[in-house]
């Protein structure tokens, strides 16, 4: 009785302990600087998140989500989300419902469904001239997403100011101009105090494989939903401890 | 050659060609008679509703002289041509062009203008004087039959036995007798003949009230020749529109075709908006979007950009570093860019969430078109754990529970098959009372997580016992 007490209680203040030392990382905005992690996201700019497959887009679209919330919260800016009609029935379609939880005024999306990938990239560049929070959902590779494309859209976003948050495949190798390529994984979430078998907060694995500063690095992401933030997770105390110094090369070839 | 159709089980000619009518054929005649006295007669049958068709689309085509086109009887067009007639050229010259314009289509039309819509019915009909001028209308039809007061044939019959031949036979007849005698309808007749008695016309296309247009010279075919004058005719709408201090949530683009084909272009906008450049834009983009559906034919001759659902618009007053401006700018820029977006891809596909009262998942947030609609949220998003995306339509998987009303513990989706590591749940959801489609089943919903850290939201279909034997397991949703 005694050991185990002092067993359960040994466990709670470890967990206390590592909550105080966690790093914090903020994903609100403020002031105009966005972080992910150590990483600002830039404003006028793209940034890539890439995916396994579509298993992973979520984990991708999640901490994107929590991104764009972050960003469009300062001034109340509209979110245009950006995807393709024929991706719904196999990727889903964005749920207004899940959207508080990351922060994100439902209210303030502009849902745009385009009919291919010309009418992604066409709706994309628009809104890229608006000075908004824009997701462009864009799971199958296409020759259309090519250098020339993000470059246009990169542009676009240089002069409005946009956040632009491209998803796409990560099976799509095509070089891009955008700021920022990260490839965001999945992982198992963070621990719920009130359930033992229970989901708490969502993380994710997410390594940034190049950036205009030339930063890289990995961390595993966790979005605390109740002070809107993004913190680097405390090590798991159980299941899969995802390697926190691997670097991006290795990643890739787990990916491949 | 003839028309016949089946009246009273006899076919009977309906209508006939010049020719069949100086044989001295006449409408209602039984088509055995007819073919008795000319076997060479080529008998058609007729179509009411295909004759309705292409008289609607002359109809139309007619709408470039004036935007107040009506149609009140099969086979007879009225025109509202005030203030039109300056674009033209003249009254003779309109309807010199109507002519030309009907008889190049391959019909045969009499047409006359008046000051009132009763009186140049009057002069087409039975008259043999063009244009009654500005105020002649009641002499001009004073010599005509009574027949020309657009009455029934009974009561113009009536007329005829009481010796009211003419028209001006009537004018001097005290009001009340002829009331008692013929009903309202003679004197409502003669009074909108003679202009004391209005008379709505009812536009085939709704009329708008601002419109600018221009009238080629030489028709053009090309896509750029038409954008060219976009331009000028949007400066013009947009300024009349700035002067009323109103802006228009539609616009139409009517491209006339020489060949009284008419193409219409049309443009929603999610808030009222007068801005020249982005009208322009819209209506460019809309044109190369059209490719292969852009035929002009053998060019336009008319250009008419109208203006409908019009809204008072404040003149804004952009003074710098003034916040309230800058907010209202980026707003009217957003507007802008969800008409840019509706427009090319659809309304349909440009859409806000709104969150309705309804416990079922896929009924709790609805998408609604930006443009056009007013839809408010009747509550604010639930509170539960929910996906970011929902598959529109649940997956249906092989799930194996360990306890029966328990989350499943291992499963397979698209024949991949996934462990559970860890869920929440369930989450009950039963069907909707007040609902009047049938939801189905009850649902049991579970949030899983799988040992790499994928999300899914998952539901079990039906109750153990109650309503099934033998529950199905949906994947549903994805938590990030």
């Amino acid at each position: 009785m005694d050991a185990i007490a002092r067993r359960t209680g040994l466990a709670r203040l470890r967990r206390r302990i590592a909550d105080i030392e966690k790093r914090e990382f903020t994903g609100r905005a403020s002031g105009g600087a966005l972080a992910c992690g150590p990483v600002s996201l830039s404003r006028g700019a793209v940034h890539e998140f890439r995916a396994g497959d579509y298993r992973d887009a979520p984990c991708a679209l999640g901490l994107v989500l929590a991104l764009a919330g972050a960003a469009s919260a300062e001034r109340a800016q509209p979110i245009i989300w950006i995807g393709q009609t024929r991706d719904a029935f196999h990727e889903g379609v964005p749920y207004g419902c899940g959207l508080d939880f990351f922060g994100v005024d439902a209210e303030l999306c502009i849902f745009v469904h385009a009919r291919d990938a010309k009418a992604v990239l066409w709706a994309a560049e628009e809104a890229s001239r608006h000075d908004a929070i824009v997701l462009i959902e864009f799971w199958k590779p296409h020759r259309l997403l090519d250098l020339t494309a993000t470059r246009r859209l990169q542009l676009g976003a240089e002069q409005s100011g946009a956040r632009l948050f491209l998803l796409r495949d990560a099976r799509d190798e095509g070089p891009s101009a955008a700021r920022t390529r990260w490839h965001v994984g999945p992982a198992p979430s963070a621990e719920d105090p009130l359930d033992d078998r229970g989901i708490g907060r969502p993380r994710w694995d997410a390594a940034l494989d190049k950036s205009r500063d030339g930063g890289r690095g990995r961390w595993v992401l966790e979005w605390d939903h109740e002070h809107k933030s993004l913190i680097e997770a405390a090590p798991h105390s159980r299941g899969v401890v995802p390697a926190l110094a691997d670097g991006p090369a290795e990643k890739t070839t787990a990916v491949a | 050659m003839v028309l016949y159709e089946k009246t009273k089980s006899a076919l009977r000619i309906r209508a006939m060609d010049a020719r069949a009518a100086k044989l001295g054929f006449y409408d209602g005649q039984a088509l055995a008679d007819a073919r008795a006295i000319e076997p060479k007669l080529i008998a058609v049958e007729a179509d009411a509703q295909k004759e309705a068709q292409s008289f609607r689309h002359l109809a139309e085509a007619l709408t470039c002289y004036s935007p107040v086109v009506s149609v009140q009887a099969p086979g007879e067009v009225f025109i509202d041509i005030t203030g039109c007639q300056r674009l033209f050229g003249g009254e003779e010259a309109i309807l010199n062009d109507l002519r030309r314009r009907i008889t190049s289509a391959g019909y045969s039309a009499r047409a006359a203008i008046a000051d009132t819509a009763g009186a140049a019915w009057a002069l087409a009909r039975f008259g043999n004087l063009d244009i009654a001028g500005e105020g002649a209308h009641r002499s001009s039809i004073a010599p005509l039959p009574v027949e020309a007061l657009r009455l029934p044939p009974e009561l113009s019959d009536r007329l005829r036995r009481l010796g009211l031949k003419t028209v001006s036979q009537l004018y001097d007849m005290p009001r009340a007798p002829l009331t008692a005698r013929f009903t309202k309808l003679l004197l409502k007749s003669l009074g909108q003949a003679l202009g004391t008695e209005a008379e709505p016309l009812v536009p085939i296309i709704q009329a708008p009230r601002y419109y600018t247009e221009r009238k080629l010279a030489e028709p053009i075919s090309t896509v750029e020749a038409v954008k060219s004058i976009l331009a000028p005719l949007a400066h013009d709408l947009t300024e009349e529109l700035a002067r009323e201090a109103s802006g228009a949530r539609r616009f139409e683009l009517a491209l006339f075709r020489v060949d009284n084909e008419v193409m219409r272009l049309e443009l929603g906008a999610s808030a009222p908006a007068r801005d020249e450049k982005h009208i322009v834009r819209l209506f460019e983009n809309r044109l190369d979007d059209l490719k292969d559906d852009y035929d002009a034919g053998f060019g336009f001759e008319l250009l008419r950009l109208s203006a409908f659902d019009v809204r008072p618009f404040g003149v804004r007053q952009r003074a710098a570093f003034d916040l309230q401006s800058d907010r209202e700018a980026q707003e009217e820029a957003l507007a802008e860019l969800k008409d840019r977006l509706s427009n090319r891809l659809g309304a349909a596909n440009v859409r806000r969430v709104s969150f309705r009262n309804s416990h079922l998942p896929e009924r709790a947030a609805m998408f609604t078109p930006v443009v056009n609609s007013a839809n408010q949220s009747e509550v604010g998003p639930v509170d539960q754990a929910r996906p970011v995306k929902l598959l529109p339509r649940p997956e249906e998987i092989e799930a194996l529970a360990e306890v029966p009303d328990g989350p499943p513990i291992r499963f397979k989706w698209r024949r991949v098959a996934y462990a559970v590591a860890r869920a929440n749940g369930p989450e009950r959801i039963a069907d909707e009372w007040q609902g009047k489609e049938a939801a189905g089943p009850t649902r049991d919903y579970y949030r899983v997580e799988t040992p790499e850290g994928r999300r899914f939201w998952l539901f079990r279909e039906g109750l153990y016992g109650a309503e099934t034997a033998r529950p199905r397991w949906f994947l549903h949703g994805f938590f990030a």
